[in-house]
């Protein structure tokens, strides 16, 4: 059913780019609602990926699944970057505030015993 | 009496720490209505307490810690750096993408289908002189789609080269901006909040340029650096750099004559080229030094184009030089009807021309065989539209095929700018909402921030890395 699949592989395309939009602002709040997102996106598509095999050869069908491809390699970009950003700076403070280990990875980030005081 | 000494020392300590939050609180005041100032805070760690051990606790000012905290910052200029190569490479490509034809109707791709066509027509009519002239006439056409093609090519190229002096000029002249903004800083203003966000703004600035390295040093000066080697700025001293054409020596150059490569200096004269990869600069230099010189050549290569103006001209040539006018006797050998310079492959599509001392009765009909065909050449001729003979084609394909791939290869480098520069835009829209997230929360928010995110970025990664295999396996399914 070739149009089945159209309809599947567009609205997992939709569900990514939503996905997407979320991680313009990474909040764990977002982050979280991804994972919704993409777990109900990823049994769409195995779905999908079952019942395929009919559309085999159509280019409206392969032109959909390229577009979702791309879909996912963005949110792949984008996921990475905000883990990029969070970990690298977790890595810096640890180094910053302890030091590095004798192994020479950054100190693990210790939270008891700060004030901060907003000035 | 060491012990005393310990806590009156620690007092001190913990009275100063307040001071300096009670600056802090007077800066944010003062700043307030400062354009692009962002409001700092300081942070108190509490001491270790152990009085056996002669350690006295107390309060202690962590370093004075800007809510627009320099990692976050790096990132958006990163960012703003990644995205401006984007547009700048979507800006030329689309220039680059207009010089080439692919729907056949005009440029190249028609003047060599007209071409093929005029060979078949005069392979049916053979001794017709007005059939001839058509084949000269669509020789010519040839040729000078080849020269205008090249010519356009390599306008662009002038046209990037002065590009590239115009960033280098615009780089160097905000470099100066920020160089003035350090020597304020050294004269002791380093904590003025307003020349920190007037620093910023240049540096965000000069991030749309060029990719670089900003440090800021505990007297409140930046050193810029690019790709952490080459400085631009160090304190109070900056060094400029500069663009020119160049054609290596060593090793010397296969195509002497072929457009010269673009590199940027440093200050003491070494090429840098290699290290201005990001911004504006980054692009334009891919796009003269890369992508143009693949179609027109430069000392290393000779140019797709150029490749392909040469092997097409000297193989017409040989199949009219080989045939006959006459076959006599005595037998009258053909003539080439192209010329071109011989002696610089890099040369061959501006200066390709039909022999304008070539008449329609000089052009050869005769294969001599054997077995000799009357109308052998120009049915030769005809077949290189789909050639079947390895000496008919260029690298494995025919004329109008290589054409067309030289021609795509314009087209996907511009879809793929336009991809990357559409994801570009989403990264640094993330980086600047990533600023803004960190800017208001204290040490102990961000870490629960921090906790809370690689719980749920790794959730998201493993269904990612299954959508991902999925999607693949459906688009091999579907091929």
């Amino acid at each position: 059913m070739p149009s089945v699949t159209l309809e599947l592989l567009a609205a997992t395309r939709a569900q990514l780019d939503a996905v997407c939009d979320l991680l313009l602002s990474p909040t764990p709040q977002a982050v979280d609602r991804c994972s919704v997102i993409l777990e109900t996106a990823s049994r769409q598509m195995a779905e999908c990926t079952a019942q395929i095999g009919s559309a085999r050869g159509n280019p409206m069908a392969l032109e959909a699944a390229a577009k979702l491809r791309r879909s996912c390699q963005r949110a792949r970009t984008l996921l990475e970057a905000a883990g990029r950003f969070h970990f690298n700076w977790l890595a810096i403070r640890g180094a910053l505030t302890g030091g590095y280990t004798d192994r020479g990875e950054p100190a693990p980030v210790h939270h008891s015993g700060s004030i901060s005081l907003e000035a | 009496m060491s012990n005393l000494l310990a806590s009156l020392v620690s007092s001190a300590s913990t009275l100063e720490a307040y001071g300096r939050v009670l600056e802090t609180a007077q800066n944010n005041v003062s700043n307030a209505s400062t354009p692009g100032y962002a409001k700092q805070r300081i942070s108190l760690y509490a001491l270790p307490f152990d009085p056996a051990g002669g350690v006295t606790g107390g309060v202690r000012a962590g370093e004075l810690s800007s809510s627009r905290n320099e990692y976050a910052e790096t990132a958006v200029r990163q960012q703003t750096s990644a995205t401006s190569y984007q547009q700048q490479l979507v800006n030329s490509l689309t220039d680059l993408e207009s010089r080439f034809d692919i729907s056949g109707n005009s440029g190249i791709p028609k003047a060599l289908n007209d071409l093929f066509q005029s060979f078949s027509t005069w392979a049916t009519t053979p001794g017709n002189q007005a059939t001839r002239q058509t084949v000269l006439d669509g020789a010519t056409q040839v040729a000078n789609t080849f020269q205008q093609t090249y010519n356009a090519l390599s306008s662009q190229s002038q046209n990037a080269e002065q590009q590239i002096r115009q960033t280098v000029d615009a780089i160097n002249a905000k470099v100066a901006e920020i160089q003035n903004y350090n020597h304020i800083a050294l004269q002791g203003n380093k904590d003025d909040a307003g020349l920190s966000a007037r620093m910023h703004a240049a540096l965000d600035e000069l991030s749309e340029l060029v990719d670089f390295s900003a440090r800021f040093e505990s007297d409140g000066s930046v050193s810029i650096t690019l790709n952490g080697q080459t400085p631009l700025l160090l304190e109070d001293q900056q060094y400029k750099i500069s663009a020119d054409l160049t054609v290596p020596q060593v090793p010397p150059s296969a195509y002497p004559d072929a457009p010269a490569t673009m590199r940027i200096l440093g200050s003491d004269g070494t090429d840098i080229t290699g290290r201005a990869t990001g911004g504006q600069l980054g692009a334009l230099l891919h796009v003269h030094n890369e992508v143009l010189a693949s179609y027109i050549g430069d000392s290393t290569q000779a140019g797709s184009l150029n490749r392909l103006a040469k092997q097409f001209a000297s193989r017409v040539n040989g199949l009219l030089t080989n045939g006959q006018i006459d076959a006599g006797p005595p037998a009258q050998s053909g003539v080439p009807i192209f010329t071109y310079d011989t002696t610089n492959d890099a040369a061959v599509a501006r200066t390709l021309a039909v022999d304008p001392t070539i008449t329609p009765d000089q052009l050869s009909t005769i294969d001599p065989g054997p077995p000799s065909v009357s109308n052998g050449v120009p049915l030769a001729l005809s077949q290189l539209a789909s050639p079947l003979n390895d000496a008919d084609k260029i690298d494995g394909v025919s004329f109008t095929e290589f054409y067309g791939q030289i021609a795509s290869y314009a087209g996907s480098q511009l879809s793929d700018a336009n991809n990357n520069q559409q994801v570009q835009q989403s990264l640094l829209a993330q980086a600047k909402d990533l600023r803004d997230q960190y800017s208001g929360v204290s040490l102990d928010e961000e870490a629960t921030i921090l906790m809370q995110f690689q719980r749920a970025y790794q959730a998201n990664s493993r269904f990612i890395t299954i959508l991902d295999q999925l999607t693949q396996d459906t688009i091999d399914i579907l091929k």
